[in-house]
C-alpha cells in the first residue's frame, strides 16, 4: 500500500516526559552508560511516544508496526538533558518518498524545555515495506 | 577528564570496545526505552519476520555506541551530533564492537567530526549493523 504524500508536514500532538531518576539509571544501565550525566539517547523514549507511537495508530497512513524497519536515526543536541527536568517532544512528518516494497517516513522531533528551547532535535527515517 | 583538541588528528582511530549482547540486557532496553516490540523480546516472532533469533533494538545498538563516545569524551555536552545508518540486524547472545576514526578537525571551534560504526564478527564474515555513520564532539 502506498502511504498518503499529503500527509507531509502533520504534526502530531506534543508529549511531556519527566527525565525522573529511576527510568534514567535503567535506561543508562541497558545502554551501557557510565559515569555523570543522562545518556544522551534518552530522548528516544519521548520521541517514540510523541512519533513512531502516532504513525503507527493513525488511520490515514494505515501502516503496520510489523512492516516498519529503522532505518537512519540523527539527533542534534543543544545541551545535554538534565534528570528531573521535563522535556515536551512534538513530531512532524518531514518527508514522505518511494513506493511499492520500499518507502521512506521521515520524522522530525524537537524536544523543548519548559522556557520552550530546544534541547535536542532528532530525525527518524522509517522504512515502510511494501507488500511485495 | 576530556579529550584535547591538540591531542586528536585526522585520521587517528579510538580505542574500540566490545560488548556482549544478552538476553538479559536488550529486555531491560526494552523496559527502559518502552519500546516492547515482541520482534526484540520473542524468538518466535523474530523467526517468523526471518532472523535467527531475537534482534536487538537498533536504537540499543546506537545508545550503546553513544555510551562509549561520551567515555572517551569523557563528557556528556561534547556529543554534538550523531547520525547513523542501520545497515544489519544484531541479535543476542553475539558481541558487538563499536569504532570510529577522526574524518576532520574545526581548529576555530575546537570541534570534530568522526566515521563511526558498530560491526560484528559472524561465522560468514564481518557485518556492519551501523556503518557509513557520523558524531560531531566538542573537544577540550
Amino acid at each position: 500500500m502506498a502511504l498518503n504524500h499529503d500527509l507531509e508536514g502533520k504534526t502530531y500532538p506534543p508529549v511531556r516526559f519527566r527525565l525522573e531518576e529511576m527510568r534514567v539509571r535503567a535506561f543508562a544501565g541497558a545502554v551501557g552508560h557510565r559515569g555523570p550525566g543522562v545518556p544522551p539517547t534518552i530522548v528516544t523514549v519521548p520521541e517514540i511516544e510523541a512519533g513512531l507511537s502516532n504513525v503507527v495508530s493513525d488511520p490515514e497512513l494505515g501502516v503496520d508496526l510489523a512492516r516498519i524497519l529503522h532505518g537512519e536515526q540523527e539527533y542534534v543536541w543543544a545541551r545535554p538533558a538534565a534528570l528531573g527536568e521535563v522535556l515536551t517532544a512534538e513530531s512532524t512528518i518531514e518527508s514522505i518518498r518511494g513506493k511499492g516494497a520500499m518507502q521512506f517516513l521521515t520524522l522530525r522531533t524537537e524536544l523543548r524545555d519548559e522556557t520552550g528551547r530546544v534541547v535536542v532535535s532528532g530525525r527518524s527515517t522509517l522504512i515502510v515495506r511494501g507488500d511485495e | 577528564m576530556s579529550v584535547r583538541f591538540e591531542e586528536v588528528v585526522v585520521g587517528q582511530e579510538l580505542p574500540p570496545f566490545a560488548r556482549a549482547v544478552t538476553r538479559e540486557d536488550v529486555k531491560a532496553y526494552a523496559d527502559a526505552s518502552g519500546d516492547q516490540n515482541p520482534l526484540h523480546q520473542d524468538d518466535v516472532v523474530a523467526r517468523a519476520a526471518g532472523f535467527p533469533r531475537v534482534v536487538a533494538h537498533g536504537m540499543y545498538t546506537m545508545g550503546t555506541l553513544a555510551s562509549w563516545l561520551v567515555d572517551w569524551l569523557g563528557d556528556p555536552s561534547a556529543l554534538l551530533r550523531m547520525k547513523v545508518h542501520f545497515r544489519a540486524p544484531v541479535f543476542v547472545d553475539e558481541s558487538i564492537e563499536c569504532g570510529g576514526r577522526v574524518r576532520s578537525l574545526d581548529p576555530s571551534a575546537r570541534t570534530a567530526v568522526l566515521d563511526v560504526w558498530v560491526r560484528v564478527q559472524r561465522d560468514d564474515g564481518v557485518e556492519w549493523p551501523i556503518r557509513k555513520s557520523e558524531a560531531e564532539v566538542r573537544l577540550a
